[in-house]
């Protein structure tokens, strides 16, 4: 009987979950789901997938985002992966500030940041670049790659790193085939969520990006405050289709082999 | 006083971890449950602190109908977040005992236990033997009547074992309190107590004294637990054991499966006695302090057992005898 | 004599981009703020900026309101998420489909539940469509006003959808950690359930949940999206006020902005060093929680 209470809460607290993903699924696929009416008044898959290989608009935000989550994970790894490395490995003179400092983008109200990197990158005319955005954007994420990846290399610790050395392996094997491999899983981790967080900034891509970045996520808000939630849902399962199927995918098959393995 | 565990079962997910326990615990004495890992031992432990209710049975004692046993667990479990005197004063302050009741306490407490000048710290800045004297104070503060130990001495190193073996018997005594202690060393159980119950599979297989478990095992399950023998098979016909290394009249056991039981201790000997044992030569002695263990090869069968040290040299031959008449189970 | 070159090569690339785009920025606008700005000839320092700022009623009290928001929606989070961490990890559930389900929103763009709350909660929408179909509302009209409304309910709840799963996340490593005998041992030693809870499982995962109580209210108080799409234009929040504001165009309000920017990131750091604290001071501030 207890067990079957817990089973429902269990349910009502996962069904909670699910139905914003439900809504923007019918939205996209059904058609004139309009006051009265409880559910879509017909559903039309075709027409969706139809749209998302030829309507252009659409195909060129998704490229836009990809490409800026790209840039974003190029350059949140090259500074996060040593960071990491540093933090979790070496004491030094200034780790403490360095430790705050890192945390500090998240502290600070988002709207404060962003205004003032926007006046900053127009100094640097990276106002409306591709660079610009990706450095917004990396701003944002960094705090919790380096978290992500010293967790990970603390929980390793260095001593293979020793153990390689003392077996006569160079610093750059050493680097190679035992520190890299080990820290696949926090590369993993910061890869995928770096790459899902620079698909959902707006502000950051709107405000730096002078409005010339038109991602997914950029699309979506006009349209919503247009009231027009079913082409604003058709970008959102977009959106979906490319950043949760794969992380699903990723999760499911390499993660789990390896553990295997 | 004394408390009764009686026909106590344990089911869980199908699995029957604890099969009729009956046992007896009389107060003021130190019972050691002694048995492999897996055999249930925690379980039972458990039920005695109240932990866990069995599935069946039950746990009573002449005076109290609902005992509970206060439990100083195997990783002493201090909590990380309090300082050794919030510890120990952890039971007294949760049911809510007066301040200066508390305070007078634990600086008696602290005393007996001789850590009176650690009670500011946190646990990771003590030492094992130290985690380990806060547990059993934290414990002993609440003056329980029945003490638990699950494993209390297993991630001690040697010497630190022996003293605070010396300690808690000191406590009992000192405190009068009753405690059951489990462990899979035997001889932290014989060094601890004078009652031992062997516990195997869920089941108490024996409850013996330290001298009779080990020179008469009940059943050849208890036997090869406790260790420290040969097992050598054979055949039987009657009250005859037929071997590669050993013909002759025997004592069988109950359900005799054929192995022959030859211990270490005090059973081979150079002595003449009635029971002529074998014809074999010596191939290897190991020191061991007061004795030596002499392994001896006849054909292809190798047997050890203890002598006093530089009797038998080796490379000779000798003719070995039973102490008292070898037994089969 | 390596160790200090690895360290020097190791930090570079982090000191850098920090110094040339965040450090820089809240330097240029810590500047500006004090009215020095030579794009209109201003070469002067002066305090005039954080007095017209602080004597603004207007900006306080949207300050205010927002500061309460964010408390409230971080703190609802913190809990709600807390009880159930603790619930789904009692019961096993901590691993498998559920925990998986409960990852999803940490992922999921604010958005998506914004056009999914429009659909469902707008006077027009799903829910009272079906309590109109059920009997128990008469009319659209009975059903309570509770997106872009004066209490930021819509606001609120597209948060707790996002943080309370976060909270979970973030307690159940924690959970994990812990050695869940500590609670059987409290038990043994006399205390009740909620003793339990109060002296050894909260004091555990209390830095786990400041922590995530900081992220949460820093989020709440500075992000734009959700009540630029949610929130009550009588009713602004502060996120949306400074955006209006920085957007304009008016170029010489932008010391005004930049000072009022100034006067937010103080405060905020401020309320998180307070915050962290106070979590070093209390029980179980001493280990982090998680041994």
């Amino acid at each position: 009987m207890k067990n079957l209470l817990n089973n429902i809460w269990t349910f009502i607290f996962c069904a909670l979950i699910v139905i914003p993903l439900i809504v923007i699924f019918l939205l996209a696929i059904g058609s004139s789901w309009n006051y009265p009416d409880i559910l879509p008044q017909q559903l039309e898959f075709q027409n969706l997938i139809k749209m998302l290989f030829t309507n252009s608009e659409l195909i060129h935000s998704l490229t836009q985002s990809i490409l800026l989550s790209l840039g974003t994970i190029i350059l949140t790894l090259a500074i996060a992966y040593p960071t990491a490395i540093l933090l979790a490995h070496y004491d030094f003179f200034g780790k403490k500030v360095i430790n705050l400092l890192v945390y500090l983008p998240l502290i600070i109200p988002s709207i404060a940041l962003l205004t003032n990197l926007d006046f900053v990158m127009i100094k640097f005319s990276l106002n409306g670049s591709f660079v610009g955005v990706v450095i917004a954007h990396t701003l944002f994420y960094l705090p919790y790659a380096i978290k992500l990846l010293m967790d990970n290399f603390e929980q390793n610790g260095n001593a293979f790193e020793s153990v390689s050395k003392n077996l006569g392996a160079n610093n750059w094997q050493t680097f190679w085939n035992v520190t890299f491999p080990m820290s696949k899983s926090g590369l993993q981790g910061a890869i995928l969520m770096t790459y899902v967080v620079s698909m959902t900034q707006y502000l950051a891509t709107l405000l730096v990006g002078d409005g010339k970045f038109l991602t997914l996520s950029v699309r979506m808000f006009p349209f919503t405050t247009a009231g027009k939630y079913k082409i604003a849902a058709i970008y959102a399962f977009t959106f979906l289709i490319v950043t949760l199927i794969p992380l699903f995918l990723i999760d499911k098959y390499i993660i789990r082999n390896r553990r295997r393995g | 006083m004394t408390y009764f565990l009686k026909k106590i079962n344990q089911v869980k997910k199908d699995k029957h971890i604890l099969k009729n326990i009956d046992l007896a615990i009389e107060s003021n004495s130190i019972v050691a449950i002694l048995g492999p890992s897996g055999s249930g031992k925690t379980t039972l432990l458990n039920i005695l602190a109240k932990i866990d209710q069995p599935s069946s049975g039950e746990f009573t004692s002449e005076s109290d109908q609902n005992p509970k046993g206060i439990m100083v667990f195997q990783e002493y479990l201090l909590f990380p977040h309090m300082t050794v005197a919030k510890n120990i004063t952890f039971g007294l302050r949760m049911s809510k005992v007066k301040r200066d009741d508390i305070k007078e306490r634990l600086a008696k407490i602290t005393e007996v236990m001789g850590i009176s000048d650690l009670v500011d710290r946190y646990p990771d800045e003590l030492s094992g033997g130290q985690r380990q004297r806060v547990a059993l104070a934290r414990a002993m503060i609440l003056r329980p009547k029945l003490l638990l130990m699950d494993e209390p001495f297993s991630s001690l190193d040697e010497n630190l074992r022996i003293e605070m073996l010396n300690f808690v018997q000191q406590i009992q005594s000192q405190f009068d309190v009753t405690i059951v202690f489990v462990t899979h060393y035997k001889n932290e159980a014989y060094l601890l107590s004078k009652r031992i119950a062997i516990l195997i599979d869920g089941s108490i297989k024996q409850i013996s004294e330290p001298e009779q478990l080990e020179s008469d095992p009940i059943d050849i399950e208890v036997a090869k637990f406790l260790g420290q023998a040969n097992f050598i098979s054979g055949k039987v016909t009657g009250n005859t054991f037929d071997s590669l290394i050993y013909r002759g009249e025997v004592e069988l056991k109950n359900n005799p499966q054929g192995y022959l039981y030859i211990p270490y201790a005090n059973q081979v000997t150079l002595e003449k006695t009635e029971y002529p044992a074998f014809f074999a030569e010596v191939v290897n002695k190991v020191w061991l302090g007061s004795v030596e263990r002499v392994t001896v090869r006849m054909d292809s069968v190798t047997v050890s057992f203890d002598c006093r040290p530089n009797l038998v040299k080796i490379g000779d031959q000798y003719s070995f005898y039973f102490d008292k008449k070898p037994v089969v189970y | 004599m390596t160790n200090r070159k690895n360290i020097i090569l190791l930090s570079l690339p982090f000191c850098l981009f920090f110094l040339l785009f965040f450090l820089s920025a809240l330097f240029k606008s810590l500047i500006t703020s004090f009215g020095y700005y030579p794009v209109l000839n201003m070469k002067k320092f002066t305090w005039e900026y954080y007095i017209s700022a602080l004597s603004d009623a207007s900006f306080l009290s949207i300050s205010w309101r927002t500061f309460l928001f964010s408390v409230v929606s971080a703190f609802l989070a913190c809990i709600i998420g807390m009880m159930i961490a603790i619930t789904l990890y009692r019961h096993k559930k901590d691993r498998g489909i559920v925990f998986r389900i409960t990852e999803l929103p940490v992922m999921l763009p604010h958005i998506f539940v914004v056009i999914a709350l429009f659909q469902l909660l707008s006077q027009t929408g799903v829910v009272p469509n079906i309590l109109i179909h059920l009997g128990l509302l008469q009319s659209t009209e009975q059903f309570p006003l509770l997106l872009n409304d004066n209490y930021q309910i819509g606001v609120i709840i597209t948060y707790l959808y996002k943080e309370i799963p976060f909270v979970i996340v973030s307690l159940m490593l924690v959970l994990r950690q812990m050695n869940d005998k500590y609670e059987v041992v409290a038990l043994n030693l006399g205390a009740n359930k909620f003793q339990t809870f109060w002296n050894v499982t909260l004091p555990m995962i209390q830095t786990a949940l400041v922590n995530a109580f900081i992220i949460n209210f820093s989020f709440n108080f500075g992000s734009y999206e959700v009540p630029f799409l949610l929130g009550n234009q009588q009713k602004e929040l502060l996120p949306v006020y400074i955006y209006n504001y920085y957007v304009q165009g008016d170029i010489t309000q932008i010391p005004l902005v930049m000072s009022l920017n100034m006067i937010l990131s103080v405060f905020s750091i401020v309320f998180a060093a307070v915050l962290l604290v106070i979590s070093k001071k209390i029980p179980g501030g001493r280990i982090g929680g998680n041994r």
